[in-house]
């Protein structure tokens, strides 16, 4: 039997993480959260995820940001650099919270935003279902 | 301003030589030009700092080099070099836009004052607008983090309808609480908008107003009294010390209430079981404000949150601070309100001892009517 893919849930709005969790657990994904980009670092060590789903707005307005860039800039030596390719969701309010101006939708998965996709909250459950679904088939 | 760029747009040979020793030498980049078509297209691809334009010169005359000049880039500071008898052309040059003008012939000395005072200029100029864009941003940024603090609770309520309609969790039991959580989180949000409407209204023009002479000690004993049950509810003791005879101050007296009992309240919610807040107001003849202090015997502010404790933003989040709720304005609402009385509002505090907040405002004296 396949072993049940992991997803860590980095989000800073409780009640949203608790959805989300709830959500992504009917499907059998193994879930873990983490409440800000640093809490979600250590946690991303610690479980090994197979895919993590991001907030941006977090302890900072670009918390999320800079998890992606310690991530993906990760080199040889780091304590990231086991983890540097895992398949990033974000799913953030920061495009509206922007009024629009920087299309992030637009930019994700390029140099600029090097995670695989970008939904805007809230995202309905079925959605978001729907493109996990999608990520964790693709991943090798 | 790192090393400027000033050109010299003057067909005179000597002319452009002179400046640009002197300029080069005063440690400036300095650039020539004999005719308007050249100076123009040099100051397209340089954007000078300064430039100083001869009236009289061949092909384009000096007075459309400097509105071209001005149409090209206002924030460029422009000097005119005026020959014979051209006094009038001068003061048309000014109307221009140019900053100022220097007669020929002219000194060294004149030339570089001129120049000094135009490079000021410009560095204003320059300040003034990095200063606006700067403003523009913090203000872009603010929006942001409200319109994100607003919109989360409904996120989450909306999350949670999506669980139970969308048929994700049937124990109805387990809806319950998720209907509940939904409802606090509805509560907050209320509560955000009044703040930050409130944030809105005190406008120091528009409190002004209502001022009328008050008396602190008895509007802050009042306080007092109406916070005695919910400091008793936290085994929390209030303690008020007053003097008779304070000078009065002009306020407004529900906004006043309002800032006391937001700090006697966070004193209170900050502190410990058995903790005391002891408000005492103090007057020094020979100062302009009374002092109010609020003290608590409560968990303090660290000194990595005290410059940012007035923010509009901030809410201390450590594990201390997890069950007390509030909308994290309070404070910033209060800051606003103290200095829409021209007063002004500070905080000390020692973390595991407690805080004290000391706010300050104005004395009045009513005055006796004159003949």
């Amino acid at each position: 039997m396949e072993a049940k893919k992991k997803i860590l849930i980095i989000d800073d709005d409780q009640d949203y993480v608790f959805v989300t969790k709830a959500v992504l657990e009917t499907k059998s994904y193994i879930c873990s959260c983490a409440y800000s980009a640093k809490e979600g670092l250590k946690k991303i060590k610690k479980t090994d995820p197979d895919l993590i789903i991001l907030d941006i707005m977090m302890e900072s307005l670009t918390a999320g940001f800079g998890l992606i860039t310690e991530l993906r800039s990760a080199k040889e030596g780091s304590e990231y650099f086991k983890y540097r390719n895992i398949p990033i969701l974000v799913v953030s309010d920061i495009q509206r919270a922007t009024g629009y101006k920087y299309k992030f939708k637009e930019i994700a998965g390029t140099n600029l935003l090097p995670v695989e996709d970008f939904i805007q909250k809230p995202a309905p459950p079925l959605e978001l279902l729907a493109k996990v679904e999608e990520l964790m088939s693709t991943r090798k | 301003m790192e090393k400027a760029t000033i050109l010299v747009i003057d067909d005179e040979q000597e002319m452009c030589d002179l400046c640009y020793d002197v300029f080069t030498k005063k440690g400036y980049r300095a650039e020539t030009a004999k005719d308007g078509d050249v100076g123009l297209r040099k100051v397209k691809k340089l954007k000078p700092d300064f430039v100083l334009v001869d009236l009289k010169l061949p092909g384009m005359s000096g007075t459309k080099v400097l509105k071209e000049i001005k149409d090209f880039d206002p924030s460029i500071v422009s000097v005119v070099i005026t020959g014979y008898a051209s006094i009038e052309s001068a003061v048309e040059a000014v109307k221009l836009g140019a900053y100022d003008y220097l007669p020929k012939p002219f000194t060294l000395d004149q030339l570089l004052t001129v120049t000094k005072r135009g490079l000021e200029r410009r560095q204003l100029i320059l300040e003034s607008t990095a200063l606006r864009q700067e403003k523009k941003k913090m203000q872009e940024l603010f929006i942001s983090m409200v319109s994100h603090q607003l919109r989360s609770p409904l996120t989450a309520v909306q999350g949670y309808f999506d669980l139970i309609l969308g048929d994700f969790v049937n124990d109805v039991a387990e809806q319950k609480k998720m209907i509940k959580r939904a409802g606090m989180r509805i509560k907050t949000l209320l509560n955000l908008i009044n703040d930050w409407l409130k944030m809105a209204e005190v406008d120091k023009d528009r409190v002004e107003k209502k001022f009328e002479y008050l008396n602190l000690s008895s509007i802050i004993s009042e306080t007092v009294d109406l916070m005695q049950p919910l400091a008793r509810n936290k085994g929390v003791s209030l303690q008020f010390k007053s003097s008779d005879g304070l000078s009065l101050v002009r306020g407004d007296k529900e906004i006043l209430q309002e800032v006391f009992t937001n700090l006697i309240d966070n004193g209170i919610k900050y502190n410990k079981d058995g903790g005391t807040v002891t408000i005492s107001i103090k007057e020094n003849s020979s100062q302009k404000n009374l002092n109010i202090e609020i003290s608590d015997t409560g968990m303090g502010i660290s000194e990595a949150d005290i410059p940012f404790i007035f923010d509009e933003f901030l809410r201390v989040k450590n594990e201390k601070t997890q069950q007390i709720t509030g909308t994290g304005l309070g404070l910033s609402i209060v800051k606003r309100m103290v200095e829409a009385h021209s007063g002004s509002i500070k905080v000390s505090s020692e973390p595991g001892k407690g805080s004290t907040f000391t706010v300050s405002l104005p004395k009045s004296y009513k005055s006796k009517a004159k003949r």
